[in-house]
């Protein structure tokens, strides 16, 4: 079997936002469409305060909230456990954007439009549905790695086949370091960080 | 379907969306297109470290805002009605009227006024200045960055150690006033693989920044008070012995002077001056001493205080009685990679501006250490005392501004002033990308290409250590030319010496020594790299009268200031303007970067402005929530010199009597409303960004 993952390093990362820009990139999302951010948390009190830059992004969820809730089995799960979206069964009722916990989707209307480049399609067939990250499922059926773990600059972000016992991310989560988000109520997903 | 036939290629280039970093990339070009920028892991020097102003720099390149080609305007200045030229059209105009100026007013009528580093061509300005015959040749950099802490290094060592921390191989790294994840990628990757390997961090910013959030020992200075704080560290390590006892007898001249006067700093006092509490001032004095090899990295806060050489000064002599300098680990000195230094008084050819021009450099007699005569710096005009000459005609009236790269409507301090000096300037020609504030308030207009669209090379003076990489032409849009084209075009017309035919020409000038022409050297992979030489200078003398280090420095003495560094608080601050500071409470801290803008620029790149939408002042969350304010209220920051309109960011991260600003916003979120130019630093002419009084309020 294989299992893709991500395994997020949070002490290499430091919040400078060029995976975000890269996703951006790549998926020609428009305004306020982002399928990865990265987010800002602070604890502690003035001096004695930690700050953790997070990178969030569709987590692909072992039992994905987004996939109950869609009427019409647009959302669905591979084999691989990447959560997906079929484009042409997604009516656009936006059920699934407010039952995802992680705020990973969004829906694509006029006003998101991105700005126009040389071969960009402007009959842009997500208009009207709801779009979010895949885990550039094309690029790793390619062997290649999704755009924000090739462009990290500190190399923050690992990726790999959690099943395949001589991968990197498959001896990290063997390892009980790295964690899924909530990961002490029992949540699964394919998305994990660690602490250095 | 298209795309499953289309042709892609990857080329090999190096951004310049900063002009510093040189990072090296790969352009993946679709069909002709630009549609991606990868980071190239295989840089022997930037190892894949990229920003996301370079990646949205596809969005940049074919921004429907571009400006494409030449205009001239067709109405009132400032009135957006523009007629569009040929290229031939523009120049020959820009060139009659600056030779006609030169005839009627002198060439000191003429100031030459540029911001960022587009390309290679930023001392081909200089060359450009001089070999036409204007001193007032300036930059919005300039006093504000990187001149003076150059002047500050070059006193003490004779060369720029301070801007290259060997970090790979450090023990613990010391980042004081910058925030490397935002305005130096390559630093800081290197800064984080030194730290995922155990080094330790030490971060000196009045702000929880993006590098202070992997801090060991954060330390939140009163902004302004720098110098106190390195002058306290200084005193701890001689104090408790922790400096390098034989380096200095070896290598450094003035301990005995340098001790005496750091005395003064105990670490109550420097407590006092910078609210960071005494253990916290003494931890990270420790630490970084005995850590070795341990370096520094520094930005430009070390431009923006009160006193600029100081800091330099203290920082420098900080890493140097501790050891740190021209050692493996430690701050080591940039070397070019065999190439033409386009970063000497010869390339800029100096000797060409005759003597009774030179003593007419606007602001020399006041800031005499941008003056000429000390042979260490470039020489340069004041931007403010230029502003004010337009606006006063004195001492003598400027008649035209060329602006390359640069937006002084926003960028200068106390922004408002320099809108009226540019309003009132006869003649404007502005060569940028986009119709920026100030290209919209000018007579001529010339669009600039992007780094993706140009034959050059990465040759910065703060990334050449021992690594040149070239950049290529991969795309066109419109009628943009480089900057290099532009400058060379003008001096064919004018009949300036020592320029060349074509931007190849160029190049290869510049390459000459290095046996290679730019397309062999483009065959061969464009980069040429060799390991910086470490200790060189510890082995054959530094690049100073005595051939040491000089903690204390003769030369400073000489030409009238004080030989030892030492603490000068702000032009405002609680204690120096305690009347001032009842109306204003706040000590305000401006020029907070974010990864995504590069200061005025790239607002308008939806893929950045996603990330960082809106201008951000940060303040502190319990003191927000004494004033009213909550997280994202609009607010007004009031200082004695203006207002400026942001969004509040509620954090902890910063003292609670601290506000730091955004820099860089148009509009009313101008941080450069509320800062002054008019009080500048001693010698050097800096404009206080860091350490101003400042009120804050809910807007509305």
């Amino acid at each position: 079997m294989m299992r893709y993952a991500m395994v997020i390093n949070l002490g290499k990362c430091v919040g400078c936002n060029a995976c975000t820009a890269a996703c951006k990139i790549d998926n020609t999302t428009g305004f306020g469409v982002k399928y990865g951010r990265v987010v800002e948390v602070e604890t502690g009190k003035f001096p004695d305060v930690e700050k953790l830059y997070v990178p969030l992004l569709c987590m692909h969820c072992e039992d994905p909230e987004c996939l109950k809730v869609c009427p019409t089995k647009a959302t669905f799960k591979t084999e691989d456990g990447v959560v997906l979206i079929d484009r042409d069964k997604c009516m656009g009722c936006r059920y699934c954007v407010v039952a995802c916990p992680f705020m990973a989707r969004f829906f694509y209307e006029d006003s998101k439009r991105p700005q126009e480049l040389p071969r960009m399609d402007m009959e842009d067939q997500r208009l009207g549905t709801v779009e979010k990250c895949d885990l550039c499922i094309d690029r790793v059926k390619e062997g290649q790695n999704p755009v924000c773990v090739e462009t990290c600059p500190y190399q923050a972000r690992i990726f790999g086949d959690a099943d395949d016992p001589e991968s990197e991310v498959h001896k990290l989560i063997q390892s009980g370091r790295a964690k899924t988000l909530k990961e002490e109520d029992g949540f699964g997903a394919s998305v994990y960080y660690i602490w250095w | 379907m298209i795309q499953c036939l289309a042709k892609v290629d990857k080329i090999k280039t190096t951004c310049s969306i900063c002009g510093h970093n040189q990072c090296g990339v790969i352009v993946e070009v679709t069909d002709g297109i630009v549609t991606h920028i990868w980071p190239d892991r295989s840089d022997p020097m930037t190892k894949g470290s990229i920003c996301p102003k370079s990646i949205a720099s596809v969005q940049l390149l074919y921004h429907p805002d571009r400006l494409k080609y030449p205009m001239v305007r067709d109405g009132p200045r400032g009135s957006g009605k523009w007629k569009r030229v040929t290229w031939d059209e523009a120049l020959d105009l820009i060139s009659e009227k600056l030779l006609k100026i030169k005839r009627e007013s002198g060439p000191e009528a003429i100031v030459m006024a540029r911001g960022t580093n587009r390309g290679s061509w930023i001392r081909l300005f200089n060359r450009f200045a001089n070999s036409f015959g204007t001193p007032n040749w300036t930059e919005s950099g300039g006093a504000q960055c990187f001149t003076p802490r150059s002047l500050a290094q070059q006193l003490t060592f004779g060369g720029l150690a301070l801007e290259w921390p060997d970090a790979e191989f450090s023990n613990a790294v010391l980042v004081w006033g910058a925030n490397p994840p935002a305005t130096w990628p390559p630093k800081s990757r290197k800064i984080i693989e030194a730290k995922s390997r155990g080094a330790k961090l030490i971060v000196v910013d009045p702000v929880m920044s993006n590098i202070a959030s992997k801090a060991d020992v954060w330390v939140p200075l009163r902004p302004g008070t720098d110098v106190a704080l390195a002058m306290g560290m200084i005193n701890v390590l001689i104090t408790e012995g922790l400096y390098d006892k034989e380096y200095v007898s070896r290598y450094c001249v003035g301990f005995e002077e340098l001790a005496k006067r750091v005395s003064e700093y105990t670490p109550k006092k420097v407590s006092e001056i910078t609210w960071v509490p005494e253990e916290t001032i003494e931890k990270a004095a420790r630490l970084y001493a005995t850590s070795r090899p341990s370096s520094i990295a520094i930005s430009a806060t070390f431009d923006e205080i009160v006193d600029p050489i100081q800091l330099g000064r203290a920082v420098s002599i900080l890493a140097a009685i501790t050891g740190n300098v021209d050692v493996r680990g430690g701050n080591i000195f940039p070397e070019t990679a065999g190439q033409v230094s386009i970063d000497t008084n010869d390339f800029i050819m100096i000797e060409d501006l005759p003597e009774d021009l030179d003593r007419k450099r606007l602001g020399a007699d006041r800031y005499p250490l941008l003056s000429r005569y000390l042979k260490i710096n470039f020489p340069m005009a004041h931007y403010p005392t230029v502003l004010e000459a337009i606006i006063r005609g004195e001492p003598y009236r400027v008649r035209a501004l060329f602006i390359m790269g640069g937006n002084p409507a926003l960028s200068i301090a106390s922004s408002e002033r320099a809108v009226q000096a540019l309003k009132e300037v006869e003649f404007i020609a502005v060569a940028d990308l986009f119709m920026s504030k100030t290209a919209e308030l000018a007579d001529v207009v010339l669009p600039v290409a992007t780094w993706l669209e140009y034959d050059g090379l990465a040759d910065s003076l703060q990334a050449t250590y021992g690594h040149l990489r070239i950049r290529q032409k991969i795309a066109s849009v419109g009628e943009a030319k480089s900057d290099t084209w532009i400058m060379i075009e003008l001096a064919k017309r004018m009949g300036l010496r020592g320029f060349w035919n074509s931007e190849e020409e160029y190049l290869d000038y510049i390459l000459k020594p290095t046996g290679y022409t730019f397309q062999q050297l483009k065959e061969k992979g464009g980069i040429i790299y060799h390991e910086p030489k470490v200790g060189s200078k510890l082995e054959h003398g530094f690049n100073t009268p005595s051939h040491k280090i000089e903690l204390y420095s003769e030369r400073l003495k000489k030409w009238g200031y004080d030989p030892l560094p030492f603490y000068r608080e702000p032009f405002e601050s609680p204690y120096s303007t305690p009347e001032l500071a009842k109306k204003y409470p706040f000590v305000l801290t401006t020029g907070r970067r974010v990864p995504a803008y590069f200061h005025t620029a790239q607002r308008n790149v939806p893929a950045l402005r996603d990330i960082y939408p809106e201008p951000v002042v940060e303040i502190n969350e319990d003191t927000a929530n004494e004033l009213g304010i909550s997280d994202g209220d609009t607010v007004r920051i009031e200082t004695a010199h203006g207002f400026a309109v942001m969004k509040a960011k509620l954090t902890q991260g910063i003292h609670p009597r601290v506000v730091a600003a955004q820099h860089g916003w148009p509009g009313l979120a101008n941080d450069n409303r509320l800062t002054d130019n008019q009080a500048c630093a001693e010698g050097i002419g800096s404009t206080t960004l860091r350490g101003l009084l400042c009120n804050i309020r809910r807007e509305g």
